[in-house]
């Protein structure tokens, strides 16, 4: 699974796994609610 | 670790923080937070750990482009509008002692970036390249898709400028962004910088200090109401 100097990478689902940093499922996070809900750049670069 | 009367307290808080170099809203994040961490009356007992994060995983490796250059063609922004954009942003991270110089900020492929965070990583030295590449990214104008200025800033450091140009060619670290990105996926992260303290509350944003001062005093006070 190397990526080449072109490609992109791209997460497969059992790369945590393979990288030795499985744990256990991780409980669902609890978000700290702001009213502010800008200042985050999304994946596709956006950011607001 | 062994438990004691001080029962977890013990135990540092863990603040892992996924971002990306060239995510401006990350490099405030980075500062707020620690702002936060030195005001919190328990910030020695904080460790903060980086992971990588991808805003633009299919953007040409080796490549760069000037970042404004690259918001106009990619969703059409009007000058007028980035620089407006800019400037509040700038203004923000004034505040926090940032010197954003947007005009010279390069859109480039992280991935070589993130290499070199995880090599300062292995050598105790994460979060000052994290600062160092930030500044690199967003005050110095440098192109961090280039491996010899990637070199130099690891050298800067005190690291081995020959490991890093090594790591770089060899593509090492894969699999630790591999697993970065992937926990990412897996927690649901669609944007950065997302927080998230001691694996239980996060924070999403470059928030203001007051919100990452509450999630360490939620967190220190969940510890204090959780069995050692």
């Amino acid at each position: 699974m190397q990526a080449s100097s072109t490609e992109p990478l791209v997460v497969e689902t059992d790369d945590l796994v393979e990288a030795g940093a499985a744990e256990p499922a991780p409980a669902p996070l609890i978000m700290l609610e702001s009213s502010d809900d800008s200042g985050v750049c999304a994946v596709d670069g956006w950011c607001d | 670790m062994t438990s004691s009367v001080f029962g977890r307290a013990a135990e540092p808080i863990v603040i892992d923080v996924w971002s990306d170099v060239v995510c401006p809203f990350c490099y405030l994040g980075n500062a707020v937070l620690k702002e936060a961490v030195e005001q919190f009356p328990h910030g020695s007992s904080v460790q903060v750990r980086y992971h990588s994060f991808q805003l633009n995983p299919g953007f040409p490796v080796g490549e760069a482009v000037l970042a404004d250059n690259y918001l106009a063609q990619q969703y059409g922004m009007p000058p007028a509008q980035i620089e407006a954009s800019h400037a509040q942003l700038a203004a923000r991270g004034a505040e926090s002692g940032l010197d954003y110089q947007f005009p010279r900020s390069m859109m480039i492929n992280t991935l070589d970036a993130h290499r070199m965070i995880h090599l300062a990583k292995a050598h105790g030295q994460e979060l000052p390249m994290v600062d160092r590449l930030f500044r690199a990214e967003f005050t110095d104008g440098l192109n961090l898709a280039d491996h010899e200025v990637l070199a130099d800033l690891a050298a800067d450091l005190g690291l081995d400028r020959s490991a890093a140009v090594t790591a770089l060619e060899t593509k090492a670290y894969e699999q630790d962004i591999r697993a970065d990105l992937a926990r990412a996926r897996e927690l649901g992260i669609s944007g950065v910088p997302f927080f998230v303290f001691d694996n239980k509350r996060a924070v999403s944003g470059a928030q203001p200090v007051e919100m990452f001062r509450r999630a360490l005093d939620i967190t220190w006070q969940d510890r204090a109401a959780s069995p050692a």
